[in-house]
């Protein structure tokens, strides 16, 4: 990291994006809603800063984790948090969200989009994304089958592992 | 002093209370100790949110050179993981909270794994399973061991910091949190031999000077009470109760006061623990919607 890039990581890194005032914060959030434990939700909010810090340094197009993802899905809720505080005072640009368009093509550039990101990650970092809230492409992109289900009438319960692979 | 140097305040206090110890109070020592042992620090905010639940916890000087026992890990893991994180205080709390999962899991899972413990403690799984815990021989030689020695600390050790502070930061040096179990000690006197109870940290970056900043430890005690109940509440919607009843019905509810106090913790923590065992670790069930790429 150049020594701009390391005041930028450092302004990124201590980004608040929970207020302490707040009876229900944003890692509260985001672990209800996504049936986190705390511990994780903090490592990928973590990841979430590192992420956004890789945008702002490389010049060519990034893609987070589906984890990571789900970070940056919340903290654009928090309209005035993304826009204002984090893009505007922190990070001193813009970065818009663009969902996937569809189609094998959409599909293969995210792909080595993804791909590129985790290279650049270990260039910059110097470690290893934690593959837990990285993990390879295939299962990034193979395993995207999600729904919002209502807790008060369903209960959920866990496929046998020799099932996993089966989509019904 | 010889015994108590090699526990750790959780260890001490389960040998010395046995069945009555609360979760809360074991994992309140563990973490205090470990602010003693510089393995975590405690920073003061740099915002304006001035108390104790918004402070950062973050990596201490020992760090990386400390071998944690198992039970110490509810608070550590993460900064295994991630040594770059700093997280709030009560966020810290709840990620032990969850990590111990419960009483029984905590004390048979995590504290069971340390040589003074495990053969300290009868095995006995029904015994184990309604969280009766029965001590071996050794175990209470050893309890009788410990008791001696905590009760000529609390005689002796005020005065050792009047007349000799430094004989007594070296005795605090060994037994650190274990201080923490003396029962009628001015913790305020421990200000006068340990300059890490004085000065916080402004600065993340700032690693030079060990600080574990908090106004008393009552005040320490209560705010870490309270933000164990609110991750206790969040985690376990059934034994969600009214704050009033919380704090006014807090020991018989936990304490296993009563018959039926103590049969629904044991059914509840034993049984679900034990026979449906949830894990607990770490999960993570994804959700949201898929596809997303990132922006260019």
């Amino acid at each position: 990291m150049t020594p701009s890039q390391q005041a930028l990581w450092k302004k990124v890194k201590s980004f608040p994006l929970d207020d302490s005032k707040a009876s229900f914060s944003f890692t509260d959030r985001l672990a209800r809603e996504n049936s986190w434990t705390m511990e994780y939700s903090l490592r990928t909010v973590l990841e979430y800063k590192k992420f956004m810090f890789l945008i702002c340094i490389a010049n060519h197009p990034l893609t987070p984790s589906d984890q990571v993802d789900q970070v940056w899905h919340l903290h654009l809720l928090y309209t005035e948090s993304y826009w204002e505080d984090f893009c505007q005072n922190t990070l001193n640009r813009t970065i818009h969200h663009g969902p996937t368009k569809g189609g094998d093509q959409e599909k293969e550039k995210y792909n080595n989009w993804y791909e590129e990101t985790q290279k650049r990650y270990i260039e910059t970092f110097k470690t290893n994304p934690p593959e837990d809230i990285w993990p390879p492409s295939s299962i990034r992109f193979g395993e995207l089958n999600f729904t919002r289900v209502n807790l008060h009438r369903n209960w959920i319960i866990r496929k046998p592992k020799f099932l996993k692979k089966w989509k019904f | 002093m010889q015994t108590i140097t090699q526990l750790t305040p959780a260890e001490t206090y389960l040998l010395t209370q046995g069945s009555s110890v609360l979760l809360k109070d074991l994992l309140k020592y563990t973490f205090i100790d470990l602010l003693f042992k510089r393995v975590l620090n405690i920073m003061k905010p740099t915002n304006r949110y001035k108390t104790l639940s918004a402070n950062n916890i973050c990596i201490g000087s020992q760090f990386t050179t400390y071998s944690p026992r198992k039970h110490e890990l509810a608070f550590l893991e993460i900064f295994n993981k991630s040594r770059d994180l700093n997280i709030m205080f009560y966020q810290l709390v709840k990620i032990a909270y969850q990590y111990a999962n419960s009483k029984h899991k905590f004390v048979f899972k995590h504290l069971f794994n340390t040589p003074y413990i495990s053969k300290s403690l009868e095995i006995s799984p029904l015994k184990n399973l309604f969280f009766n815990i029965q001590l071996t021989e050794e175990g209470v030689l050893l309890k009788h061991t410990i008791t001696s020695e905590l009760n000529e600390l609390e005689k002796n050790f005020p005065k050792l910091i009047r007349n000799n502070p430094q004989e007594s930061k070296a005795i605090l040096d060994k037994i650190k949190g274990n201080i923490f179990l003396l029962k009628n000690f001015d913790f305020e006197l421990l200000k006068e031999i340990e300059p890490a109870l004085k000065k916080p940290i402004e600065d993340i970056e700032d690693k030079d000077f060990d600080c574990f900043y908090f106004d008393s430890y009552n005040t320490f005690s209560t705010i870490f009470d309270n933000d164990f109940e609110r991750a206790e509440a969040e985690e376990n919607p059934v034994k969600k109760k009214p704050q009033s009843y919380r704090s006014t019905h807090r020991s018989s509810y936990h304490q296993r006061g009563s018959f039926w106090g103590s049969l629904w913790s044991s059914v509840w923590e034993g049984l679900w623990d034990s026979i449906w065992n949830s894990d607990g670790d770490g999960d993570w069930g994804d959700g949201g919607c898929g596809g997303c790429g990132g922006c260019g």
